[in-house]
């Protein structure tokens, strides 16, 4: 079922609106390029491997008018089942191109509408999306929380400092330090609610934040459960995009 | 007996458990390995098959290519020869790789050897697509007068070359009658038509010049019918990826030790009190990066002028720079279509030059932007300028100088790890004015700039492509303040301290501005009206081609792309010569004069480009199309230009000369910057149109001008080229240009290719 925030974002998207494709590339980007890496086993170069997720992305435009929401499809699968259909295209044109057989490219059966567990969607590349949303939160808080407030929250959460070195570095009280994490961590789980709720569209993927430890309705207690997955997530998907740059620099993973 | 069927119970569940310690702790292990290891040589194998395949594929491709290139030649098809060329050279390039990686590769993988091949598979290749090009220009015309080539540097993105030359004598003493001293090398950058570089760039590169200009930074500059270039001061010295790379190599895995930090931390400093400079100068760079600072004996500077743009610039934003060292907020305006003057791209200058000093700290890019975390050593008050200058647009440093004087903290103080970012300047309350009046900077560069000409210029300023670093600020300028007396009659006095500045910054205002226009008289404001109405209308025709643009604009980038690879290529030529050499030699001889007059579709283009101190014109054979413009409104020149719909009147066979003007033409009006329709029905509808209309050229062209009219917008240029009329029959073929736009029509005989473009140009309102 999807939320309103995921329908007016999918209208944003079938409107052309620049802004939310440039937000769905900044997003998903480098976890199209990596999956794409993965797939290509070193016969695409970095170069191609850009080019193919761009034209994901314009693939997904020119389908995004034939999206059927009630067929069920997880918006990580939808992303993916796109991305393969124009990897698949590359290949058969390589192969056309190379051989003069005439062979066609593939057709695009839109198979990626409905749930389809042969598409082979491993969880690695599940928890690249789902990370990739978590980051998009962190972006949008970083928008609109106050500067020190959220350099409390990075120095304290991503950077593992101590609450009483942190208040020594900024030059406040502990207590103060602790009220502003207060407060970035519920903007960042308000925020997560919203990209969350953007970029899926199922209920099963409305859920996954719990599944990855980050509790969005939660407990005085589960603060540091929240802040120890953020950290990590945010950790792993620093070195996606350290691994992404260095492929497109090198020409390999 | 008990004790024996015990003793074997326990010998059994002992043997049972050492075979499953066994088999869980060795043999599934080994299994393990040995099925990765089977794995490795099976994927092995089959990736050694298949590049086999594929490089016999293209060995048996390649003849065939040859054959189709050599009939092209043949048959005079130039434009087939020039892809069936590249095509042949693609195939040779596949074929070496797959070779390479069957007989090495794949070999040296399978041993576990992967990693020594990793050098020649991907920094070799990096190495040698970074290499510089030709030491020195081809041919004798294309020397540079009073300058020697001595060597080349790497170009970038923007088309030119870059040549390292020593001026003679007599140009170093015009340097020194100029203030110029010591000026002994000098880096020319030099953009060809003939040599791969597009007009649109020589426009982007001469609006940087203008503004550099105004910096000092360009030492000369000239052109010719087919060149542009101009000449800065030369710094020789290693690019700051490279010094940071050296620094940590020097320094350990764990980040920067104390040294080394100092030293980088300098460099950052340079930097910043350059764009500082630049800011203050009222220009954005918009291409900071560390490939982009040169770091010598003196300290670092700033090269690259090539996207550098006033900060008041109404032209619209622009995506150029480069990725993770470019705000994302830019692109995010730019997709907006904010203009320039909207924003304070200084801002950006200052997010490229926080995300300069990350990489130096890290030896690596911020790849997560604004979120990218420092896991290298570096005192917690580095971070904290970086993150300050990395963060949103709105919440970052309200200018260069603010982040400068938070980093002249740090390094002022003996140890850099001691300092708190509560410490700061910026935090303290007591940071730098950053809404600071443009005048004061302006009276602040210009001293600087004159008192680095009028002294010995010092090393830096020698050697350096940016103006000396400036001097401290002893003042910082601040706006008068009116204080008001009286709330309800609203009387106010001006502060004398502010007067006392008002009055010098109307002295540093003559002296560095225009003066204002005069008054406006009343009837001026009421023609102000119409005039505002005019400019509603032309914003809702600007709207309407922005659509229009938007709507048709990968089309017209697969087709630049396109064009970008016209001509033939290296593997063309060597194609061509191997194959008509083989095949037939005195065909090619007698087809050579003929490839000389279609391979280059620029070579009738003879447009350049020339750059006053206020003004900057295209100049087009002999013709000279935009005097008046400033480069701002030059640049615009170049914006999307429309529609354009073209018809030839020529009926096939077309005479060989006659074909390369119409192509010229085509060519032009692409360069300058129209989307040629090719709808076939479109054409018939202008070819009826002109069928219909008289014969006189001016009655013909006022026809298609009503036709432009009729079409509601949808096209804004029509062009036809027709046979003119020929008073006797053995008179020969002339060529006719009717040239039509929305707001005039003109027309030309025999027009030569400058003359196209400037009707064209009147034709739409320029």
């Amino acid at each position: 079922m999807l939320t309103n925030v995921t329908t007016g974002f999918i209208d944003r998207l079938r409107g052309n609106d620049e802004a939310a494709w440039f937000e769905l590339w900044e997003t998903f980007g480098p976890v199209l390029r990596t999956q794409l890496t993965k797939w290509g086993k070193g016969r695409i170069g970095a170069e191609t491997v850009r080019d193919l997720s761009q034209e994901t992305l314009a693939a997904l435009s020119g389908s995004i008018d034939r999206y059927d929401p009630t067929r069920g499809a997880r918006f990580s699968t939808w992303l993916l089942a796109i991305a393969k259909h124009v990897l698949g295209d590359e290949m058969d044109k390589r192969m056309a191109l190379k051989r003069g057989s005439g062979k066609r490219g593939a057709s695009f059966e839109e198979a990626w509408m409905t749930a389809a567990p042969e598409m082979g969607v491993d969880e690695e590349y599940e928890a690249a999306v789902f990370r990739a949303k978590v980051e998009a939160a962190l972006r949008n808080v970083e928008k609109k929380a106050d500067f020190v407030d959220f350099s409390i929250y990075r120095m304290r959460v991503l950077d593992g400092m101590p609450g009483k070195d942190v208040a020594g570095q900024v030059g406040v009280s502990e207590p103060t330090i602790s009220r502003r994490l207060t407060k970035v961590r519920e903007l960042l789980r308000v925020e997560m609610r919203e990209v969350i709720g953007k970029f899926s569209f199922t209920e099963e993927e409305l859920e996954e934040a719990k599944r990855n430890g980050v509790e969005l309705n939660p407990s005085k207690a589960d603060d540091g459960l929240f802040d120890e997955a953020i950290a990590e997530i945010c950790h792993q998907q620093q070195e996606l995009r350290r691994r992404d740059e260095e492929s497109a620099r090198y020409g390999g993973p | 007996m008990g004790m024996g069927l015990i003793g074997t119970v326990v010998a059994v569940v002992l043997m049972a458990v050492a075979a499953a310690i066994i088999f869980v702790f060795i043999l599934i292990p080994v299994l393990k390995l040995l099925g990765k290891l089977f794995g490795h040589i099976g994927r092995t194998l089959v990736d050694i098959v298949a590049d086999a395949l594929r490089f016999v594929g293209s060995v048996l491709v390649i003849p065939v290519f040859m054959l189709l290139t050599v009939g092209s030649v043949v048959v005079g098809r130039w434009s087939a020869t020039g892809h069936y060329g590249r095509a042949v050279s693609s195939e040779f390039k596949s074929a070496g790789l797959n070779l390479y990686r069957v007989a090495i590769g794949h070999p040296l993988r399978l041993i576990g050897l992967g990693l020594v091949i990793d050098g020649f598979e991907k920094r070799l290749p990096e190495v040698v697509a970074a290499a510089p090009g030709r030491d020195k220009p081809k041919g004798r015309k294309n020397q540079f007068d009073g300058y020697t080539i001595v060597g080349s540097l790497a170009g970038g993105g923007s088309g030119a070359r870059l040549y390292i030359a020593e001026p003679d004598d007599l140009k170093l003493a015009a340097f020194e009658r100029r203030g110029i001293a010591d000026a002994q090398q000098v880096v020319i950058k030099a953009f060809h038509l003939n040599e791969g570089s597009s007009l649109p760039q020589i426009i982007r590169e001469s609006r940087a010049l203008d503004a550099a200009k105004r910096l000092g930074l360009v030492l000369e500059h000239d052109l010719t019918e087919e060149r542009f270039y101009y000449v800065m001061r030369y710094v020789p010295g290693d690019q700051l990826t490279l010094v940071a790379q050296r620094a940590h190599a020097d320094s350990g895995a764990h980040g920067l030790n104390d040294k080394q930090l100092r030293k980088l931390l300098g460099h950052g400093r340079d930097l910043f009190s350059t764009l500082s400079l630049y800011h203050s100068g009222g220009l954005w760079h918009k291409d900071v990066k560390p490939d982009n600072v040169v770091v010598d004996e003196t300290g670092a500077h700033l090269v690259d002028l090539g996207l550098i743009t006033p900060l008041r610039s109404a032209m619209t934003l622009t995506t150029h720079g480069t990725e993770y060292f470019r705000d994302p907020e830019l692109v995010r305006m730019a997709l907006r279509g904010v203009k320039v003057n909207e924003v304070d791209g200084a801002k950006f200058d200052i997010y490229a030059a926080a995300a300069v000093l990350y990489s130096m700290i890290e030896n690596s890019f911020p790849a997560h932007g604004g979120l990218s975390q420092i896991t290298r050593r570096c005192p917690e008050s580095v971070r904290w300028i970086i993150r300050r200058g990395m963060t949103e647009y709105d919440k970052r440093y309200g200018s260069m100088k603010e982040m400068l004087a938070d980093l002249d903290f740090v390094l002022a103080s003996n140890d850099p790890f001691a300092v708190k970012p509560a410490e700061l300047p910026s935090m303290k309350g007591g940071h730098v004015e950053s809404a600071e009046p443009v005048l004061d900077e302006n009276e602040a560069f210009l001293a600087s700039v004159a008192a680095a000409r009028a002294a010995h210029p010092g090393p830096a300023a020698l050697h350096s492509p940016v103006p000396p670093k400036p001097e401290p600020h002893t003042h910082l300028g601040s706006r008068p303040r009116l204080q008001v007396t009286g709330w309800w009659s609203g009387k106010y006095r001006v502060d004398e301290q502010g007067a006392g500045k008002m009055d010098q910054m109307a002295e540093v205002a003559q002296a560095v501005m225009p003066p204002p226009p005069p008054a406006r008289s009343v009837s001026q404001h009421a023609r102000a009206r119409n005039a505002s109405e005019q400019l509603k209308s032309a914003r809702a025709r600007a709207k309407e081609r922005r659509t229009r643009a938007m709507q048709r604009a990968s089309a017209h980038r697969s087709r630049l792309r396109g064009r970008s690879r016209s001509g033939l290529n290296h593997g063309a030529a060597v194609a061509v010569g191997v194959c008509v050499g083989l095949v037939s030699i005195p065909v090619t001889l007698a087809l050579l004069p003929a490839s000389g007059s279609s391979t280059t579709a620029n070579s009738g283009n003879k447009a350049s480009v020339n750059i006053g101190n206020d003004a900057v014109s295209l100049t087009v054979g002999d013709k000279n199309i935009s005097a008046e413009k400033t480069p701002v409104s030059y640049a615009e020149l170049y914006d999307d230009r429309g529609r354009a719909v073209v018809l030839s009147m020529f009926s096939p066979p077309v005479e060989a000369g006659m074909k390369a003007r119409i192509e010229d033409s085509l060519e032009a009006l692409r360069q300058i910057g129209f989307e040629i329709v090719e709808d076939l029905d479109v054409q018939a509808e202008l070819r009826k149109q002109r069928e219909l209309a008289p014969s006189d050229p001016k009655q013909a062209a006022k026809s298609m001008w009503k036709w432009i009219d009729e079409q509601d917008g949808a096209y804004d240029l029509a062009l036809v080229l027709a046979p003119a009329p020929k008073n006797k029959p053995e008179d020969p073929d002339k060529l006719v240009a009717l040239m039509a736009g929305e707001d005039n029509y003109t027309w030309s005989i025999d027009p030569s290719l400058s003359d196209i473009v400037t009707g064209v140009m009147k034709s739409i309102g320029n």
